[in-house]
């Protein structure tokens, strides 16, 4: 075990290397995204304020605000609620989900039986 | 819960190696560039309430995920080819990647006995890493490369400890054997303690 | 009278956020009703589940509202045996039916009848068929 973590330390080492001679342009797109993942993660925390989360700033805001807000605003506003729900937990991308590999018509079974390609071929 | 300070501070510390390990597995550096940008965008996203000591692995797993939507989009028409052209739909053939060409053709300028070039010597490495069956490489690449415990990597990896023991000492074992065969494992591994 | 019902309507959608953010690997006891419901089948064998796959098995209970009474008893029907496959297998599985959803109403159609007169044939005929092609290509190394 020791010998082998010695030789992957050697071999990393060499990697290390390779990290220090990327190509400008990768290096560039790497602290753009790494610029663009902060501005998200910023965003992410201003919808879920520690404490009472995401109900408890609509619930102020709603309280502070109940007279002035108009219909419109507030739809506007269960919209908005709407779609950064299916962003936080991944919704609406379609039936790409185990759930719809199971609904299908085709059984799970059917893309791992052997037996069913060579059926296939066959015909 | 992780700052932005802090997400900035562990991307800016891992970014250039994510891009070098998905680059090693997708062999196309324009796919990993997106596939490194996807999974940081997905850290940021839905892991922001969470400390940052579990950033490592939690990003570990996004990057493997990101990885396997990619194969299933890249590689899903080879599989069904026979299938589809069973039912009389004539599908243009995956042109497969052969590992092994990167390997030649390094290999083909240089005699094994002669000292590699440190160039040569990373090229060999990275094509040696390149040929590992994917969870060897990215059990080895997160135990020894991102020093995560066998714990972190088996989290990471959705798989017991035992299974991430057994992928990073196969792996170990790979590497040698390649690097053997081109002359200068034992450099190598002499430098390590001498294991064979 | 709009405003309350609105406002109830932003406060349910709230703590679903935050319920779902919050809950990463959630036990038996802590899945909500609904979720209980869904994956009912699985109650026996959920704590044993691995983290990953408690995800995984959360998100068909996310989508399981969205579907047909029929899709839905399918999924009842199929849960079980799907938590336990081999993680190999359902990677492989998820990966054809990808596949399978980008074929044309057609072929999906041919595809699904070829697979009932499979059904049919004698399971000795079956079995020969499989030791035919025991190895169809996966696309997957060894997965865990």
């Amino acid at each position: 075990m020791n010998h082998e973590r010695q030789f992957a330390k050697e071999i990393v080492r060499r990697l290390d290397e390779t990290t220090e001679n990327l190509a400008p342009e990768v290096v560039e797109r790497l602290v753009e995204a790494r610029r663009q993942a902060v501005l998200r993660m910023a965003a992410a925390h201003s919808q879920q304020p520690q404490g009472g989360g995401l109900m408890a700033l609509l619930g102020s805001y709603f309280l502070q605000h109940q007279r002035s807000l108009s219909l419109a605003a507030l739809i506007a506003a269960v919209l908005f609620t709407f779609v950064v729900t299916q962003q936080l937990t991944g919704h609406g991308h379609g039936e790409h989900g185990d759930a719809f590999l199971l609904a299908s018509e085709l059984p799970p079974e059917a893309y791992l039986d052997p037996g069913f390609y060579s059926w296939l071929k066959q015909q | 819960m992780a700052s932005t300070q802090e997400l900035s501070n562990f991307l800016a510390q891992i970014e250039r190696r994510a891009f070098k390990q998905t680059a090693y597995a997708v062999r196309d550096d324009h796919a990993a560039m997106d596939i490194v940008q996807d999974a940081m965008l997905k850290l940021a996203e839905k892991y922001a309430a969470r400390p940052v000591e579990e950033y490592p692995m939690l990003f570990q797993r996004i990057l493997q995920n990101t990885m396997k939507d990619y194969w299933r989009r890249q590689k899903v028409r080879g599989i069904w080819t026979t299938l589809l052209s069973s039912l009389g739909v004539s599908q243009h053939d995956d042109e497969e990647h052969d590992p092994l060409e990167t390997m030649a053709s390094d290999h083909d300028h240089g005699n094994p006995e002669l000292q590699y070039e440190q160039q040569e010597t990373i090229a060999i490495i990275e094509a040696a890493i390149k040929n590992l069956p994917t969870r060897q490489r990215e059990a080895f690449i997160m135990r020894y490369w991102e020093d995560m415990d066998v714990a972190e990597t088996a989290a990471a990896m959705g798989c017991s400890e035992g299974s991430v023991k057994t992928h990073c000492s196969r792996a170990v074992h790979a590497l040698a054997a390649t690097l053997e065969k081109y002359g200068f494992a034992k450099e190598v591994l002499d430098r390590a303690g001498g294991e064979r | 009278m709009v405003k309350t019902a609105i406002a109830a309507g932003l406060l349910l959608l709230a703590m679903t956020a935050v319920a779902e953010t919050e809950s990463q690997e959630p036990s038996w006891a802590q899945l909500n009703e609904s979720q209980r419901k869904v994956l009912a089948p699985l109650a026996q064998e959920w704590d044993i589940l691995r983290p990953w796959q408690r995800e995984r098995m959360l998100d068909i209970a996310r989508d399981y509202p969205k579907m047909t009474p029929e899709q839905q008893q399918r999924v009842q029907r199929r849960l079980t045996h799907w938590s336990r496959m081999t993680p190999y297998e359902r990677e492989n599985a998820r990966k054809k039916y990808q596949a399978y959803q980008n074929l044309s109403p057609e072929k999906k159609a041919a595809l699904r009848k070829k697979w009932e007169e499979y059904q049919r044939l004698p399971e000795a005929k079956r079995e020969a068929l499989r030791r035919e092609n025991p190895d169809i290509d996966t696309g997957l190394e060894d997965l865990d």
